[in-house]
């Protein structure tokens, strides 16, 4: 997956109209909640075979950090 | 992990009660910012919609009582026959005795019926059906009557929009009984108390005991507002709501495939797939890795009545299938996850069961409100009338 596709596939499992890029504070927008990071959890399980734990999120801010938790998989 | 295979132990009825009133999330816009699309995205993600909340005075054991009427009138079982009644719940009548007993008196069951409680949450109707099969297996009991109800919806204060929108009240009423054919059923269970604070009512027994002073108690009550600024209370509902998705997702799967295989099937023997009804987003997640295709998961009874924690399997099954369940041998996969940390499957045979649907409680006259119970028992004990 590119880079572009995972912040396009954020956005939708947010559920938000704010566009997202790579240095987005995510915590600055509304529906980056606990709803949306335990789809992105279930997502990253389901697609990528990568397990992640709630707590992981608290520490990041940008969709670059969270594309780093499964690591190659999503490339650019 | 537990597991047993049983042979000769089957449900015959089934019923559900819930209260006839019902909160929608789109009734408290106030807690969305006022905002319709908040409220859209917070229904879309996890299903959460409408909740039956029972108004003052009305237990989950009540519902349960009705639950059970249903049955006995309804498909005229005597009440003699029931040899063991064990009532499941979080939330019983009082601390003790057993809410179990008060329902033998109040069902008119036979004074040789053994009865007791057991306090399980989410897994709890696994549970249930899992001592209730082992009795019958046994010889212990040729019908046991289960009870299964919750009534969280109050526990917790309503701008906590972590509990507050999620929980319903809800009675059922189910009857196990020995199969004179061989009907195979398979459970597996399993716990962690590692994770027994992710979900907890802290105050109220023994280790915060209910204090002997208004000014002890004072504590109990105070709203503690955590970081995110939700407002909790030690004598309600707390719950780690993250802590418990990593659970559902890293633990629960793996069990209910580890059920499914040792029961011998996969997911194409199954008929329908009922797991507890957590919220649609958790549902969705546990069924997608298992490998269950959507049309085999029983997943829209939350957003009609709301987690009915205890209850809600058997409400899930009344309200999805109690048309195909009297027509019909079906082979179910029951899933129950949650407080403990406890979990547990059953694959079983449905064959032909008696289903009485989901049916709305009818408050009797003169059913005493918390106020009269006070004043009963101030006057119980001091033989005195209060004015």
């Amino acid at each position: 997956m590119t880079f572009e596709q995972f912040l396009t596939e954020l956005q939708f499992i947010m559920q938000s109209d704010t566009p997202l890029t790579a240095d987005t504070h995510l915590w600055d927008i509304e529906e980056w909640d606990s709803l949306a990071i335990m789809s992105c959890m279930a997502w990253f399980d389901k697609n990528f075979g990568v397990k992640t734990k709630f707590a992981q999120y608290s520490a990041l801010d940008t969709p670059a950090q969270v594309a780093a938790l499964v690591g190659d998989a999503i490339k650019g | 992990m537990s597991s047993n295979v049983f042979s000769h132990a089957k449900i015959s009825h089934i019923s559900a009660v819930v209260p006839p009133e019902t909160i929608s999330i789109f009734d408290e816009l106030e807690y969305f910012g006022g905002s319709e699309k908040k409220a859209k995205r917070m229904a879309s993600i996890t299903g959460m919609e409408n909740r039956r909340v029972s108004g003052p005075g009305v237990t989950p054991a009540d519902l349960c009582q009705q639950a059970a009427e249903h049955l006995f009138n309804g498909f005229h079982v005597d009440t003699d026959s029931v040899d063991a009644l064990v009532f499941v719940t979080q939330h019983p009548d009082h601390m003790y005795p057993a809410t179990a007993c008060i329902l033998q008196h109040k069902l008119g069951l036979s004074q040789r019926c053994a009865a007791f409680d057991v306090n399980q949450g989410c897994a709890g109707y696994v549970y249930g059906l899992w001592l209730a099969f082992s009795l019958v297996e046994a010889g212990s009991a040729k019908r046991v009557l289960l009870l299964a109800g919750d009534g969280l919806a109050h526990l917790s204060d309503r701008d906590n929009r972590v509990i507050a929108p999620l929980f319903c009240d809800c009675g059922t009423a189910t009857l196990v009984e020995h199969s004179p054919e061989e009907s195979p059923s398979w459970f597996s269970l399993g716990t962690d108390g590692k994770g027994a604070e992710l979900l907890m009512l802290p105050a109220g027994g023994a280790r915060l005991p209910l204090p002997r002073t208004a000014e002890e108690y004072r504590p109990y009550c105070d709203r503690l507002i955590d970081r995110n600024g939700v407002p909790w209370r030690l004598n309600w509902t707390y719950m780690d709501g993250g802590a418990v998705f990593d659970f559902t997702l890293n633990v629960v799967p793996n069990h209910i495939a580890e059920a499914i295989t040792y029961a011998g099937k996969n997911v194409e023997d199954l008929d329908f797939f009922v797991p507890h009804q957590a919220n649609k987003q958790i549902m969705q997640t546990i069924a997608e890795k298992v490998g269950f295709p959507e049309d085999k998961v029983v997943m829209d009874t939350f957003s009609k009545y709301g987690n009915a924690a205890v209850a809600s399997i058997p409400l899930a099954l009344c309200d999805a299938l109690h048309g195909a369940m009297p027509e019909k041998k079906l082979s179910l996969l029951l899933s129950g996850y949650g407080i403990g940390l406890a979990w547990g499957s059953a694959v079983l045979n449905f064959d032909h069961v008696q289903c009485a649907g989901v049916r709305d409680y009818v408050m009797a006259k003169g059913h005493p409100m918390p106020e009269d119970y006070l004043a009963y028992w101030q006057q119980k004990i001091t033989g005195e009338a209060k004015e």
